[in-house]
């Protein structure tokens, strides 16, 4: 391959303009779309991941209903949880966990109905909840202004709120020592809830809507009508965490009579539930890139074949005037290669700057995928190349008259 | 010394009952310097024949030696560099590559060839100048007149100085006014000592070419050497025929010219193709 040929490349991709640039705009979309996709999947991924694991690896739950996955995709999420239908836990067997060894922390999850209400506002839509001191600990929440109630704190009416709550219903930003009312008892705002990022397809709960208070006061203003719809222990050590969930396991089953219509589960379990959840959503995400490839790739060929008739007339006149195979193989190479490689590299840089776009105005976060961007690269451009020349390849085995013709 | 010598050089297109001769055990011998006439009705093999000695195409049987070579049966790439030093092309639809500007079309084999870029544009300009066409170098080949277009193409045939000029049918799409200077340009080119092979329909070209041969049916039916400037006998007498033609011959699409042009003495194939052209040519006659 001579300077010559790249002249003459370069220049046949300068004279047809409108070719080059349609074909170049095959490889970008094809490009562009797989990465986007891709990386708006695997963002998604990652973020809900991220959220089960921030649990940590010594957390147990003890929730009611019997062990199967669709209790258990709902996992932490609240209100479905309240409304939890076979079986129930109890007092006794919240005390037998307390009693359990090797246990770190503990606090009860307790949902009650109520509208809270301040001054002569009130508010619905929010999440009752009723839990012990270690909530914040356990669940790796931080409390942004003033505090979480302490164990001395248990016996009086103290509430911390969300950001949500805050703003909604004492429209300021730090309520801290304002009172309100939830079924005529009043509460004093000891704390706001740091704001939670609202986390798509995430199944942990809403914080920024929730309202906690003691777990005593909750059953006290329920008037017993309360049910415990999680228990959450930590272990001492991630080590112990099978034994303790066996122990509890164990010990439940005496309480409820040898039915086992509770479970207890560990952070494993949860993550290999949602792991079929994040297999589902790779099999998409596959099938949404392996989609896009296949479109892209079909539009570059569209794009080639539609010129091949010009392209082989153009062969013929060249090969009549003395052009060998050789040199107009080389010709085509240069340019299919030129075209598919700007392309592939203009689509890479369009598909970053949407994920960028993507990240700054919305709260998903699509992650940059390295071999995806290579692999879509790989593949578009090679399509690219390879129709490019596929004119010049088959014009190659005919006597230069059958181009001439644009046979 | 001669050219071109052709021996029993046979083309089928197609195969089995379907195939179709286009050229049957032609036989020529080409010197150099001659400017050489091919006649005959649409379908009788000229093109064919042009391709052939041409490089484009290849003999099916038969022998072709060009320069006492034989290139018959020689690879693609010999071919193509043959075809570069030796043929230069001028055909009826010019075949101008439609995105270079003149300058860079007639340019176009030079670099194929790899010359420079600057030396190359220089002969090209140079070639351009003798075609008169110097004012038209920037320009592209759809801002040209048939005419000016063709001279283009006849610059671009004459770039590498080659020693065979292959012309099919270079007036076929031009006035008589162009198809006049393209002629001259070409005799011109002719008395320079390049050898020269032209197909045309128009008998009166005829005057230019030192030698016409008459094609029929894939055959060589008549070969007359005649002197520059003078119309041959035959086409002479052709044309008188010409003069007292019939209206509704002329309408059945008959040319009086052509049946004026000597017959094929015996038909040795039986083609479909051939055997209705063969009647169709009884029922004209009777």
């Amino acid at each position: 391959m001579t300077k010559e040929h790249m002249n003459m490349a370069l220049s046949s991709i300068n004279t047809s303009r409108t070719r080059s640039f349609m074909t170049m705009f095959g490889v970008i979309i094809s490009v562009s779309s797989v990465i986007t996709i891709v990386g708006l999947g695997h963002g998604l991924r990652n973020q809900v991941s991220k959220q089960i694991t921030k649990l940590g690896s010594n957390l147990i739950i003890v929730q009611p209903g019997k062990p199967n996955s669709s209790s258990a995709v709902s996992l932490h999420s609240l209100q479905s949880v309240a409304s939890s239908p076979d079986g129930i836990i109890t007092e006794q067997d919240l005390s037998a966990v307390a009693k359990t060894a090797d246990i770190n922390l503990l606090s009860p999850i307790a949902t009650i109905t109520g509208l809270p209400s301040f001054e002569e506002k009130t508010m619905t839509n929010t999440v009752i909840v009723g839990a012990s001191e270690s909530l914040p600990e356990i669940v790796d929440k931080k409390v942004k202004y003033g505090s979480f109630f302490s164990k001395e704190d248990s016996t009086k009416y103290y509430a911390v709120i969300g950001r949500g709550v805050a703003e909604e219903l004492f429209n300021e930003n730090i309520p801290i020592g304002k009172s309100f009312k939830i079924r005529n008892v009043e509460f004093i705002v000891q704390g706001v809830f740091e704001e939670t990022p609202v986390t798509p397809l995430s199944p942990s709960v809403n914080f920024n809507n929730s309202i906690v208070i003691p777990y005593t006061k909750a059953k006290e203003i329920s008037a017993g009508s309360m049910q415990i719809s999680q228990i959450l222990v930590t272990t001492k050590s991630a080590d112990v965490t099978e034994k303790v969930s066996k122990t509890i396991q164990s010990t439940l089953l005496k309480n409820h009579g040898g039915q086992e219509d509770f479970s207890v589960l560990r952070q494993e379990e949860t993550l290999a539930i949602s792991d079929g959840v994040f297999s589902q959503l790779t099999i998409f995400i596959g099938g949404a890139a392996f989609i896009s490839l296949i479109v892209g790739g079909i539009g570059i060929m569209n794009i080639m074949f539609a010129t091949v008739s010009e392209r082989t007339r153009e062969i013929g006149i060249r090969k009549a005037i003395g052009a060998t195979n050789k040199q107009i193989i080389d010709q085509f190479i240069i340019e299919a290669v030129t075209l598919s490689a700007t392309g592939g590299m203009v689509g890479i840089i369009l598909s970053l700057m949407i994920i960028i776009a993507i990240r700054s105005t919305t709260s998903l976060e699509p992650a940059i995928v390295l071999p995806v961007i290579g692999g879509s690269f790989l593949v578009s451009v090679g399509v690219g190349i390879i129709s490019g020349i596929l004119p010049a390849i088959k014009a190659a085995g005919k006597d230069p008259i059958d181009s001439l013709r644009g046979l | 010394m001669s050219v071109i010598k052709i021996e029993d050089v046979s083309k089928l297109f197609g195969f089995g009952d379907a195939a179709t001769v286009a050229l049957d055990e032609v036989s020529v011998t080409i010197e150099k310097g001659e400017f050489l006439a091919i006649m005959g009705p649409s379908g009788s093999g000229k093109t064919t024949l042009m391709n052939m000695i041409g490089l484009l195409d290849r003999p099916t049987y038969g022998q072709f030696m060009l320069d006492e070579k034989d290139v018959s049966k020689m690879r693609v790439n010999k071919r193509a560099k043959l075809r570069r030093d030796n043929i230069g092309f001028i055909f009826q639809s010019f075949h101008m590559l439609p995105k270079l500007s003149v300058l860079e079309n007639v340019a176009l084999p030079l670099a194929y060839k790899g010359v420079s870029q600057t030396k190359r544009l220089k002969r090209a300009s140079a070639v351009l100048e003798q075609v008169g066409l110097s004012d038209r170098e920037y320009f592209y080949p759809h801002q040209l007149s048939g005419g000016q277009m063709q001279r283009a193409a006849i610059a671009r045939a004459l770039v590498n100085s080659p020693s065979i000029i292959i012309a099919d049918e270079p007036t076929g799409n031009l006035d008589t006014e162009s198809t006049r200077v393209v002629m001259e340009l070409l005799s011109e080119i002719h008395s320079m000592g390049n050898t020269i092979l032209m197909v045309t329909h128009n008998p009166i070209l005829t005057r230019y070419a030192s030698r016409i041969i008459y094609m029929r049916d894939g055959s060589i039916v008549y070969d007359e050497a005649s002197d520059v400037g003078q119309l041959p006998g035959r086409v002479e007498r052709a044309l008188q025929a010409v003069r007292t033609s019939r209206e509704e011959e002329r309408i059945a699409g008959v040319s009086d010219y052509l049946k004026a042009m000597p017959q094929k003495k015996s038909p040795k194939r039986t083609t479909t193709k051939n055997k209705k052209r063969h009647s169709a040519k009884r029922r004209t006659k009777s």
